[in-house]
């Protein structure tokens, strides 16, 4: 029992990173219906913000994060009105290819700015651990859940109860009509990438809090959040909280229990998994457990 | 039209912007940064062979020499070289981008220096400077493929390889080191680089390292009063791994120990998991007194530091192998599960803090260049010492072809490592002059890069029993 709950632990700090990004994803699929490959490059330049501001400039971790949120928004904006705002009504696959093209011309840089070394991002959680019965709980692990939590909640509520949520719901829904109603689509474009870039500086610090560090590698993290919002659905909200928790779990007990039960599988299967369950996710709901049926008129 | 302009000029700032950010990085003791402080430009080098009239090899210039000289060697002077000696260049592939690329900067760092060293004190037979320029110097990426075409790009440019990191890479590099006559210093520690006539190594191999890293601890940790009988290895897929993971197998065996089980863990770099939630897991799941680790320095962090967190006092000691550690992780989240005391690293060559004269040299090198203290230093500087010998030879003998400095570096009975490591022999069969010493540090906060010298150099039994005869894994 004391194995499945580590396991279940590992699984809902997983989970709180792959929400995190994946509700970014999301946000800006339901406003532009284009899916950002941009997201791992913003969220390491963010991990890597909060890193120089914390370590090299010995700001409050605290300030430091909150300024890597916004200077994360900023390059969220930017990616926005620069390279994708300009390329609307073309087709969305040369979009997708392009958001390719930013994350390299954003990942490149940082990298080098990063450096060769393990860095780390001056978190208050450190080596920290609590112990309830026999497991053993990260100080990281616990923030994790209940920033990821309360994100969450704000987003829900966000959404639903005021305007510019509102607005966001409008235009994900019609571009058109929610032009038609007076909504500056152009002003919901980029909020949706100011906030996905917020979130992402939240799951890049909170990944490289982990004790392997922020290294250029960093930013694979954010690949596995693509799995949580296939299978979640790509327009869904509570998909991508969903999705995050299946693929984080699904992780996390394969790691801990495949090399026990399906040792012929071989090693690190466990990294094939999120995109094992995504496949089979597929194959019997195309458009993820909550994503929304696409109807085509033949 | 004016709101797209402005946009466009954004767009340019934007980009102007991270250029400007890349290019602007400051070099601290987080980062470690090295840039080479010999690195020069060719301006012109001698693909073909030449031979130079008149021969009187002291007080005489390069050019009234009468020396065979071949690629990658001129009788002009290195730029900003001593102005009376020839130029001698080598080629560096290293990883710039793949797994190792943390240890990039200081392997070249250190090679850089030693060169540098060695041309302040007159060069070669003080007639010749070497020098790594940067465009010889090509990013890999730890591809084998991206290796072969990178050398290949600087064949005719150079004398020798300096640099050829990875066992799988320079494999795959091997018939055209020997197509061309190259010699080629590998940065890595496979076994069967004893059999190869195109690679100068330096120390001993991974598996001798694993053998000498147990027989040390089948006397070392009974006598602390803790049991030793089991032991667990996580290992890279990589010849890196199977090599020293066949060494812990071998010794085990000779100790009456049992390995109980051996994992496989993917680098980081490569997709692996960050937290090395599997490998922690298999710890805590199925307990071995001891763990053997070869990896590398972020899984490293991720592994001891996990299992500390979840095993507390009982948590296992860990052996790195050498490229395991790097002084980095005393900064890391998991530096307070190294100040357990867990922590243990073979190698092929004292740590920074050695006592010896080569030791010497290099922390004064690499102090002077204002760089910070880093373990890959060492390893670039004392990579060098076969490649001097096999030039110093190699122009003793008049022939600084590729087939010269071939020729001389596998006649070479006494290379000297000014003390970093034991001197060895490449002339003869490898069973016999095969160095097997291994060295044994462990995590010291006292330490300049955290890992103090715990066993000077010795040779276990299981290695000095070992019957060589060809590569142990791979």
């Amino acid at each position: 029992m004391t194995t499945f709950l580590q396991a279940t632990v590992a699984g809902l700090s997983l989970a709180s990173i792959y929400m995190l990004l994946a509700l970014g994803f999301v946000i800006i699929y339901k406003s532009m219906q284009v899916l950002s490959f941009a997201h791992p490059a913003i969220m390491l330049f963010a991990a890597y913000m909060v890193s120089w501001m914390a370590i090299d400039k010995q700001l409050n971790f605290w300030l430091a994060l909150a300024l890597g949120v916004v200077a994360a928004g900023v390059m969220g904006w930017l990616a926005e009105r620069v390279a994708v705002r300009p390329m609307i009504g073309k087709p969305l696959f040369a979009i997708a290819i392009l958001t390719i093209g930013l994350d390299i011309a954003i990942r490149t840089p940082v990298n080098n700015l990063i450096g060769v070394n393990i860095r780390s991002v001056g978190d208050p959680w450190g080596f920290g651990t609590l112990q309830l019965g026999d497991v053993v709980i990260q100080h990281r692990s616990i923030a994790m859940v209940v920033t990821a939590f309360i994100v969450g909640s704000l987003l829900f509520a966000f959404f639903r109860f005021s305007r510019v949520g509102l607005a966001m719901r409008a235009t994900a829904i019609d571009q058109e009509v929610a032009l038609a109603q007076g909504i500056s689509v152009g002003r919901i474009f980029s909020l949706a990438w100011i906030m996905a870039g917020g979130m992402a500086a939240l799951a890049g610090t909170f990944a490289s809090s982990d004790l392997s560090g922020l290294t250029q590698s960093t930013y694979i993290v954010a690949l596995k959040a693509l799995p949580a919002i296939v299978v979640g659905g790509l327009d869904s909200i509570g998909g991508a909280v969903v999705g995050a928790l299946i693929i984080g779990l699904a992780e996390a007990y394969t790691a801990t229990y495949q090399s026990q039960y399906l040792g012929f599988l071989g090693g690190n299967f466990s990294q094939v998994v999120p995109y094992l369950v995504l496949l089979i996710v597929l194959l019997i709901k195309p458009y993820g457990l909550f994503g929304t049926e696409e109807v085509e008129r033949v | 039209m004016r709101r797209l302009g402005r946009w466009r000029v954004l767009a340019l700032l934007a980009v102007f912007a991270l250029v400007v950010a890349a290019c602007s990085q400051e070099t601290d003791d987080t980062t470690a940064d090295t840039e080479a402080p010999t690195a020069t430009t060719v301006a012109d080098t001698t693909p073909t062979e030449t031979t130079v009239a008149d021969t009187t090899p002291t007080e005489t210039t390069v050019a009234e020499m009468m020396l065979t000289l071949g690629a990658g060697v001129t009788e002009e002077p290195c730029d900003g070289g001593n102005p009376d000696n020839g130029c001698i260049y080598l080629g560096v592939l290293t990883d710039e981008s793949g797994p190792f690329a943390g240890a990039s900067a200081g392997l070249y760092g250190g090679q850089s220096l030693f060169w540098a060293t060695v041309n302040a004190e007159g060069g070669i037979g003080g007639a010749f400077d070497v020098v790594l320029p940067a465009d010889l110097k090509k990013d890999t990426a730890y591809q084998a493929e991206k290796l072969v075409a990178d050398y290949n790009t600087i064949a005719e440019d150079v004398a020798a390889i300096a640099q050829s990191l990875g066992t799988p890479q320079t494999v795959a590099a091997l018939p055209d080191y020997e197509r061309d006559s190259t010699i080629a210093a590998p940065m890595s520690w496979w076994s069967g680089w004893a059999f190869v006539d195109n690679v100068i190594e330096f120390g001993t191999g991974y598996c001798f390292e694993a053998m000498n890293a147990i027989d040390w601890a089948a006397g070392a940790i009974p006598a602390t009063g803790r049991t030793f009988e089991t032991i667990g290895i996580l290992e890279f897929p990589t010849d890196y791994g199977f090599d020293y993971a066949e060494g812990v197998k071998l010794a085990a065996e000779a100790n009456g120990l049992t390995v109980a089980w051996e994992e496989m863990v993917i680098p980081v770099s490569a997709g692996g998991d960050p937290a090395q939630t599997e490998a922690v897991a298999k710890i805590v799941a199925d307990p071995t007194d001891l763990v053997i680790l070869v990896t590398g320095p972020s899984e490293t962090a991720a592994i001891v530091g996990g299992a500390a967190q979840q095993l507390g006092a009982n948590v296992p000691l860990f052996i790195g192998a050498a490229p395991s550690w790097n002084s980095a992780l005393l900064a890391s989240a998991a530096a307070p599960a190294f100040e357990l005391g867990i922590y243990y690293q073979s190698s092929f060559v004292g740590g920074w803090d050695y006592d010896s004269v080569g030791h010497e040299k290099m922390r004064t090198a690499v102090t002077a260049a204002g760089f910070p203290a880093n373990d890959f230093f060492i390893s670039g500087w004392v990579s060098q010492y076969g490649l001097k010998a096999a030039l110093e030879g190699a122009y003793a003998a008049g022939d600084l072809s590729h087939d010269g400095i071939q020729a001389a570096a596998f006649a070479l009975t006494d290379v000297d490592y000014e003390g970093m490591m034991p001197s060895r022999s490449f002339a003869g069969d490898p069973n016999d002059v095969f160095p097997r010493e291994g060295v044994i540090g462990g995590y010291s906060a006292d330490a300049t890069t955290g890992i103090a010298t715990v066993q000077d150099f010795f040779v276990g039994p299981t290695a000095a029993g070992y019957d060589f005869t060809e590569a142990c894994a791979g």
